[in-house]
């Protein structure tokens, strides 16, 4: 399936005939109504105590609770409650030949309180693990994985791992119980037969149960932030791996707990000055600085964006990345690009110790 | 009514049917889909002011509705079980090849929701890297990649359905 095909399927699907609408424009009129009266009187308690909050706690990951190991279970190790963001649960052990993980341009995997993914790549072909803590991801009654965001059913019962149950799912997936209450989801890229045969099946299988979890190498960034307002927290980073070592590619800051129903989020993400792959907006912004450096805000529908093209080496981007209350304000966006401190493009040089 | 208000009622009105298939696109079911542009339409109204000043209102709203979609993901109400044959649980005509239009539909449904949403701007709203990054709110390389992501998924998902072999690569 090329892209043109996907673009085909998607338009069909599109036009699927739609069941009368549900949809309630008086009650959107009269909430919306509600909505703008607080976000007026929130906008004005913001302004009151912006000064207030850039001196506030320093920023630490959005679970107290990560990579604590609950009570530990009879049936093997259990798996912390939330994963701390900063630091990776899981990485790949033995992987089938050609296969590899990051490098620049390579794979990007995301770390969060709730899922961690894992990519490996051979040519196009992409290999993902997705790891849940306890409780995101269940194999009930009706025979369904239902993980976090997405939900597959299981086709019929796998090989243990590691004497763990196992199960194969339907969408070219093997999933596991790594630890008590807590699955694992290995996405394979090679789909017929599945379940898999002979070598390809001991292949699926070896990299279950290559998989190595706990692991502790904290993810390394080429900045570090000082201070953030207090309602802003860490949520979710992605990242890539570089001589076997994570480093940050996108941090993302939210206002509230991933659970939460209304969170606004902010991405911060980077690229050496001297590399071509994004740059920053010259039309319709806005002209600021950062720290005495020259950078652009940008103001464009839905998005609150400030972008310095060369600060120490590095180009570097935040955005908001949500729309809910409090409203977009390009206050925040300064304010977190005001507690980064740039260390430069040289990866050697990057630290772990990104809250200080 | 006050002019803002008669704006927003025609401007909805006229815009109501493209908002439920990009929100269905994204939701896979309806109901879901109509939840989702109702969030949207609220959202909007809160803003309308802004939004009626801006010279595209359709990407506005469009931003509105990806990211609400991609915000309430992540609240636990949103995280329904798709059992197995629920692609035809709204009962809705599909019209020629109905198993391909609910095979893409299941492959859509299983990949994670930001991906999904940057496939669906990318050849859904026919939206190049750096809209798209724009609406999603990240950069140009995480597009990329999601885009790149979600492809693969997809075409491991569809191609035993649609005759194709395993891509090696």
């Amino acid at each position: 399936m090329d892209e043109a095909g996907l673009q085909t399927l998607l338009s069909r699907l599109a036009d699927t005939e739609p069941p009368p609408a549900r949809i309630d424009l008086a009650a959107a009129i009269t909430r919306g109504r509600r909505r703008r009266r607080v976000r007026t009187g929130v906008s004005v308690l913001l302004a009151a105590g912006a000064v207030a909050a850039v001196v506030a706690a320093l920023l630490v990951p959005a679970q107290p609770s990560a990579q604590r190991p609950d009570q530990q279970p009879a049936g093997g190790p259990a798996a912390p409650s939330r994963f701390n963001s900063l630091v990776p649960y899981a990485e790949f052990g033995w992987l089938p030949p050609g296969f590899q993980v990051g490098g620049r341009g390579g794979t990007i995997s995301r770390s969060g309180p709730e899922q961690l993914l894992l990519d490996a790549f051979s040519g196009s072909n992409i290999l993902q693990l997705f790891v849940y803590p306890p409780g995101i991801c269940h194999v009930g009654r009706a025979e369904v994985c239902s993980a976090y965001d997405s939900s597959q059913p299981v086709l019929s019962r796998a090989p243990d791992v590691h004497g763990h149950r196992a199960y194969w799912l339907r969408t070219a997936s093997l999933t596991w119980e790594y630890a008590p209450g807590a699955w694992s989801v290995l996405s394979w890229p090679v789909i017929s037969p599945w379940p898999p045969a002979g070598s390809e099946r001991a292949a699926v299988l070896r990299v279950a149960a290559g998989l190595r979890y706990g692991q502790t190498a904290p993810i390394r960034f080429p900045y570090w932030i000082s201070g953030l307002a207090a309602q802003w927290r860490v949520s979710n980073v992605d990242y890539t791996l570089l001589a076997g070592r994570p480093v940050a590619q996108t941090l993302e800051v939210s206002n509230g707990p991933s659970g939460a129903a209304h969170v606004d989020s902010i991405y911060i993400d980077f690229t050496p000055a001297a590399h071509s792959d994004w740059s920053c907006p010259a039309e319709g912004v806005q002209h600021v600085t950062v720290d005495g450096v020259a950078a652009v805000l940008e103001d464009s529908p839905g998005t609150d964006r400030v972008c310095i093209p060369d600060w120490g080496g590095l180009r570097l981007s935040v955005m908001t990345a949500f729309m809910e209350l409090p409203p977009p304000n390009p206050a925040d966006v300064l304010t977190v690009a005001r507690t980064l401190h740039p260390i430069g493009p040289d990866p050697t040089h990057w630290t772990a110790d990104l809250l200080r | 009514m006050s002019g803002p208000r008669v704006d927003y009622v025609e401007y909805v009105e006229g815009r109501l049917a493209s908002l439920r298939r990009l929100a269905y696109l994204l939701c896979q079911d309806w109901h879901g889909a109509d939840d989702l542009v109702q969030a949207t339409l609220t959202r909007l109204y809160t803003y309308w002011p802004r939004a009626a000043r801006m010279d595209n209102i359709d990407a506005y709203v469009r931003t509105i509705l990806v990211r609400t979609f991609l915000s309430e993901r992540r609240s636990p109400w949103f995280r329904r079980v798709l059992l197995p044959g629920s692609a035809q649980a709204d009962g809705v005509a599909i019209g020629a090849d109905p198993d391909a239009v609910l095979d893409v539909r299941e492959a859509l449904a299983a990949i994670p929701p930001r991906q999904r949403a940057t496939l669906v701007l990318r050849f859904y709203c026919d939206l190049d890297v750096g809209q798209s990054a724009a609406v999603l709110g990240c950069s140009a390389g995480t597009v990329k990649s999601q885009t790149s992501k979600g492809l693969a998924a997809m075409r491991r998902m569809l191609e035993p359905a649609w005759g194709g072999g395993p891509d090696r690569g």
